[in-house]
Parts: C-alpha cells; structure tokens; sequence
C-alpha cells in the first residue's frame, strides 16, 4: 500500500488541528478523550447532568452559589465562584468524545475500503509479526504495549496529538519536553528491539 | 440532549473520522512504517510529523493572539510518563488515537491494545489519586 507523500500528510494534519482549534476552540487530544470516556466509565456519569446545567443559566449560578456555600460558608456568599465563559463554549459532554474516538475507527475504515485494503483479521502486519511475533507474542506485547502507553500518557498529560502536534507548536515548556523524551525513548527501544531480537 | 450539544457531538465525530483517516494514509497505523520512522530508517513519516508541527505552529500564531489555550507546564509525572509512553508505542506500534484507526482497518488484535490503552489509563487514575498529590493538568485546551 502507498501512502501520502509527507507534505500532504503534513498538510492535513496540521490543518485538522488548528482547523479544530479555529472552529471549535478545542485541541485535538485522543489521550484527553480516553481520560473522558474512562471516567464516564468509572462513574457512569456521561455529562447528561451537566449539559443540562450549563444550558439553564439561572440553574447554573444557584448551583455554583450552592457550591461556594458549601465549601467556603457564609464569606464565600459575596464572591460566588464564576464558571470561565471559555469553559461553558467549549465544554463538551463525554459522550461526545465517545463518539470522536468511535469516529477514528470509522476514518480508520474509510481509509482501507478506499485503499481497498479492507480485510477483518486476526493479525496487524508483516512488520510487527517478524519485529515482535504473532500468537501469544503479539498479544502480550500488545497488552504490555498498550498498558504503558495508557498509563504513562496520562501521567505526561498528553499523547502524540496533545504534546506533539498542539503543544510543541505553541512552545509549551511540558510539551517539548514530552515529545522529545517519548520520541526519544520510542527510538531506543525500537533500535533495541531490532538488535535484540 | 440539545440542539447545540448535537452539533457539537457532529462535530467532534467529523474531527475524529478525518484524523483516523489520515493517521491511515499517512501510515502510522503500519507498525513497519512507525518502526522505520523511529529508527530513521524512512524520514517520510519523519517529516510528516515536523512539517504538521510547523503549520501547526503557523495556525496556533495566527489564531491564539486574542485568546490562548491552557498551558502545558512541565510537572513530576512528565518525564516518567513520557518514558512509558515512548516504551509502549514503540513495542505496540500505537498511540491512542492509531489503535482505534487500526481497529477500523481491520486489524482485529488493535482491540486489545485499545482496551489495554483504557485499562492503563484508568489505572493511572487511581495511581494517581492514591499516592500522587501534583495536579497533572488536563490533556485538553
């Protein structure tokens, strides 16, 4: 299969993000999103309550007023706490991101029937099977694989997207710092994985 | 849900189906093309990457002039998290959003590395509530 030469995929990466940012005023972020969904996950909260309150301005400020009572008493009354406006616009329930990560998978499949590379398979691809193996070999290095990168990027506070993409290019301290120690580290072990095995 | 949450969703979903389907053509679904991109062996991928960064880079300046995103401030757990996450993407061949697009493709085994992604994730969570006290941030504007 071929794939986009660098400049167009450059191009439309590039662009998806500031598009994203431009229009909805949202960084495009696939760990900030699995962090959504895992949460929803855990307390089977999928935002219905809140988007509720935020559509109900007059409801909004009783329960933030409730909410400054409650945890500062009676000083806390003159200065309620105050929701960022940025906040309210760009808020979105989890199920929304649910959906951008189920969409991913629909563009994953847009792409291979286009290709015509479309085959349902138990297998990722010659690479990977002569690389890391198949079988029980391919499974472990995907549970072990996935675990860390499920852990450690939300510990770093972001992913390829998040850090790479939306932060490098708005010279972000963390940012630099994490995509540099992840790429770097990606580099190592790949050289070891190729000498090792 | 309302009117303004369903665009919203729309929305949402139209960025996610172009960013899978990019990531697939431009080839980080393709463990070989990854392996080689990390061992320098094909720069395309490479390039890809910085050249994305630098219209990136153009766009958030023209853009973020009047109102800024979050910042990304370095904490305790940037350094340690940037380690496994480079661990993990180098040894499964994905990130979060690339093993969903390679679910998508076909490639059924990307299932476990999605939900091991989410296990991960989840863990951390309680890791972190458990005996981490730094604020991580959010991975979102």
């Amino acid at each position: 299969m071929t794939f986009w030469p660098w400049w167009l995929g450059a191009a439309c990466l590039g662009g998806l993000v500031v598009a994203s940012w431009g229009l909805e005023r949202r960084l495009v972020a696939g760990s900030g999103s699995i962090t959504r969904l895992s949460s929803a996950l855990l307390d089977r909260n999928w935002g219905v309550e809140e988007e509720r309150l935020l559509s109900d301005q007059d409801e909004l400020q009783a329960a933030l007023l409730a909410a400054t009572l409650a945890e500062f008493g009676d000083q806390g009354a003159d200065e309620p706490l105050k929701l960022d406006g940025n906040v309210i616009r760009t808020w979105a329930p989890a199920y929304s991101h649910a959906v951008f990560l189920a969409m991913i998978a629909v563009g994953g499949l847009i792409s291979a029937l286009a290709t015509g590379s479309f085959q349902p398979r138990w297998s990722l691809d010659a690479a990977f099977a002569e690389v890391i193996g198949t079988g029980p070999a391919m499974i472990g290095a995907l549970v072990v694989g996935g675990l860390c990168v499920g852990f450690g990027t939300r510990m770093a506070s972001g992913c390829t997207t998040g850090h790479g993409l939306c932060g490098v290019s708005r010279f972000q301290p963390g940012s630099f710092l994490a995509t540099g120690i992840f790429f770097g580290t990606a580099v190592v072990v790949s050289y070891g994985l190729e000498f090792l095995l | 849900m309302n009117a303004a949450t369903f665009l919203r969703t729309a929305r949402f979903g139209m960025v996610g189906l172009l960013l899978g389907l990019f990531l697939s053509r431009i080839g980080f679904t393709d463990f070989g093309e990854v392996h080689n991109m990390f061992l320098f062996a094909d720069l395309r991928m490479f390039l890809t990457f910085c050249g994305s960064v630098g219209i990136a880079t153009a766009g958030f300046y023209v853009l973020t002039r009047k109102k800024r995103p979050s910042n990304r401030l370095i904490h305790k757990g940037t350094i340690p998290g940037a380690i496994l996450f480079g661990l993990g993407w180098a040894i499964c061949g994905a990130c979060p959003s690339i093993a969903l697009a390679q679910v998508g493709e076909g490639k059924l085994p990307a299932l476990i590395t999605a939900v091991a992604i989410i296990v991960g994730n989840i863990l951390y969570g309680a890791v972190h509530k458990r005996f981490f006290r730094w604020d991580p941030g959010s991975c979102e504007a």
